[in-house]
């Protein structure tokens, strides 16, 4: 079977249950919230299988608007009550929004592990 | 299900038809029965037993039958769109054809078998009935979708009308400010106001999640929110922040929103501006255009987000001299996109507002503005665009007594209380302007 995922004209979101990996590729600029609750309930399928070790990959996430970034802070903010999953962050250095909205989420769960290489 | 009642109207010269037709339509109850049998009179009649189907004779004396067709039909007719069943004595092709060609939506060769008569009535008005209802429900639709638009474009006035006036901007002592807001709906989600007391301005600006009705509210409720901490003075920038965030989280929580904002709180007092709250990078433009950009991601945290933000909040001071200014935004700007799908870029605004320095705040605002239409040209305006540049003026050098620099205030940026010790001891800070130039 295909592994989930959620796409878009210019980006995709896909699980990987195998690795317990959520990656994200291109720029997500959904206009409100609500358009982004197909991407939620992917991360939530994805936190629900309760795996000890939860990656999201973003490093060819090229831009995230900040309904996006809102989105994705939520989620890790509900992490906060599955005390079994590490959350880990993959970042690019390069790409100018994670630079600084990642720290947020580290912020938001300080058990997270983020590694922005 | 209960029908709809038919009302039939029957012209005919002949009033032996029109019994004839009567007794036919008798026994149905649900069926009245208007007769006339003068067809010159007919819109008059028509007007006033407003019929929801017409029968009509073809060959009367006083009018040919094709005419009277054509006036039923007529633009501003009551009987426009009255289902019209032309009766005439005999099968003609062409003529039928005629009267088709004209409105009539049915013909029948008198006299009828009653049961088609009343089959072909029942099923011409049934037609004209849906057709009344499916307009009203039109017409209730259409005023409803007006009241809507008249509601958000009030609210969008109100948005609007609670920006600070260019009176207020004008009337501050030691900058010059000019703003700009466009949302890109008719209810944005960006923020910014001007606040001026007892010779501290407060300037704030922020980005609620989206837009829209939502973001529109909450961008109310900031806006009341940062007035009223201005209002009892809090200068404290961890104390401000935290109340704004708590009262805005809680409303959220209670709107069962999932929206956030960023916002940032610049303190002016004499020179000197305090940056505190996360939003984007605040771009100081030296006089003469040179740029420094303040990354704020350690100065706060988003609004609305989490209930407790004191851990991350903090805030670094910027001095200004003469000539010196900050450009404040929200991310509608360089996260705006052209044809080619290339957003505009915190470059280009920097580059703009440092070759468009020498103007006034309002001629670089302007100059910015323009620059970033000219680059969305034809592409969708994805999100709100908010715009603030303010500049030191000149000082108003009084001769005052030179003061010893305090070493204190160089080395304590992160002094909470600063804004406000400022106000007492501008004569040193001056005498470092003149210094400086």
């Amino acid at each position: 079977m295909a592994n989930p995922e959620v796409k878009g004209d210019d980006y995709q979101v896909q699980y990987e249950p195998a690795s317990s990996t959520v990656y994200f590729k291109g720029d997500i600029t959904l206009g409100s919230p609500k358009e982004y609750v197909p991407i939620v309930k992917l991360l939530d399928q994805a936190a629900n299988a309760d795996p000890d070790t939860l990656t999201l990959n973003v490093k060819e996430l090229a831009f995230l608007n900040s309904s996006g970034i809102s989105m994705l802070s939520k989620f890790v903010l509900g992490m906060k009550k599955k005390k079994g999953t590490q959350l880990v962050v993959l970042g690019g250095k390069k790409v100018p929004w994670q630079g600084k909205s990642l720290k947020n989420l580290e912020r938001l769960l300080p058990g997270l592990k983020l590694v922005v290489e | 299900m209960v029908e709809d009642p038919i009302t039939v109207l029957l012209i005919d010269d002949q009033p032996m038809i029109g019994e004839a037709v009567r007794r036919m339509l008798l026994p149905e109850k649900d069926i009245t029965f208007h007769y006339c049998s003068d067809p010159t009179k007919a819109l008059k009649v028509a007007k006033s037993c407003q019929p929801t189907v017409i029968l009509q004779d073809l060959v009367m004396p006083e009018m040919e039958g094709l005419v009277l067709v054509r006036f039923l039909r007529a633009q501003n007719a009551p009987t426009r769109y009255v289902p019209l069943i032309v009766l005439s004595s005999k099968e003609e092709p062409l003529i039928k054809a005629k009267a088709f060609a004209l409105g009539a939506n049915d013909y029948i060769v008198k006299l009828p078998d009653k049961a088609e008569l009343v089959a072909r009535i029942r099923y011409h008005s049934k037609a004209y009935v849906n057709l009344l209802k499916r307009n009203e429900a039109e017409a209730i639709l259409q005023a409803e979708n007006f009241r809507m638009a008249k509601e958000l474009e009030m609210l969008r006035q109100m948005q609007h009308m609670i920006l600070p006036t260019s009176d207020e901007l004008e009337a501050i002592e030691g900058l010059e400010i000019a703003g700009f807001m466009e949302p890109a709906d008719e209810v944005g989600g960006d923020y910014y106001d001007v606040l001026y007391t007892d010779g501290v301005v407060t300037i704030g600006i922020g980005d609620v999640t989206g837009h829209g009705l939502e973001s529109g509210i909450l961008m109310v409720m900031t806006q009341t929110a940062v007035r009223t901490l201005k209002e009892i003075r809090e200068l404290d920038p961890v104390k401000f922040l935290d109340a704004l965030n708590r009262t805005l989280y809680k409303n959220v929580r209670r709107m069962n929103s999932d929206k956030s904002l960023t916002l940032v709180i610049l303190t002016y007092t004499k020179g000197k501006i305090s940056i505190s709250g996360q939003h984007e990078e605040t771009i100081v433009v030296r006089n003469g255009g040179e740029v420094e950009r303040v990354n704020t991601m350690d100065l706060g945290f988003p609004i609305g987000l989490d209930e407790e933000i004191t851990d991350f909040i903090n805030h670094t001071t910027i001095e200004l001299n003469a000539g010196d200014g900050i450009v404040l935004y929200t991310d509608g700007i360089p996260e705006a996109y052209n044809m080619d799908k290339e957003q505009y870029g915190i470059e280009r605004l920097c580059e703009v507002a440092s070759q468009n320095w020498d103007g006034s705040v309002e001629e670089i605002k302007q100059a910015i503005v323009d620059d970033l239409k000219g680059f969305i040209g034809k592409q969708k305006v994805f999100d709100d665009i908010t715009l603030v540049v303010l500049k030191q003026k000149e000082f108003d050098f009084e001769e005052e007594e030179p003061v010893e620099e305090d070493p204190v205030e160089e080395e304590e940026p992160v002094e909470e209380e600063e804004p406000v010790e400022e106000v007492n001891r501008p004569a040193s800070k001056r005498k470092k302007f003149r210094l400086f130039r």
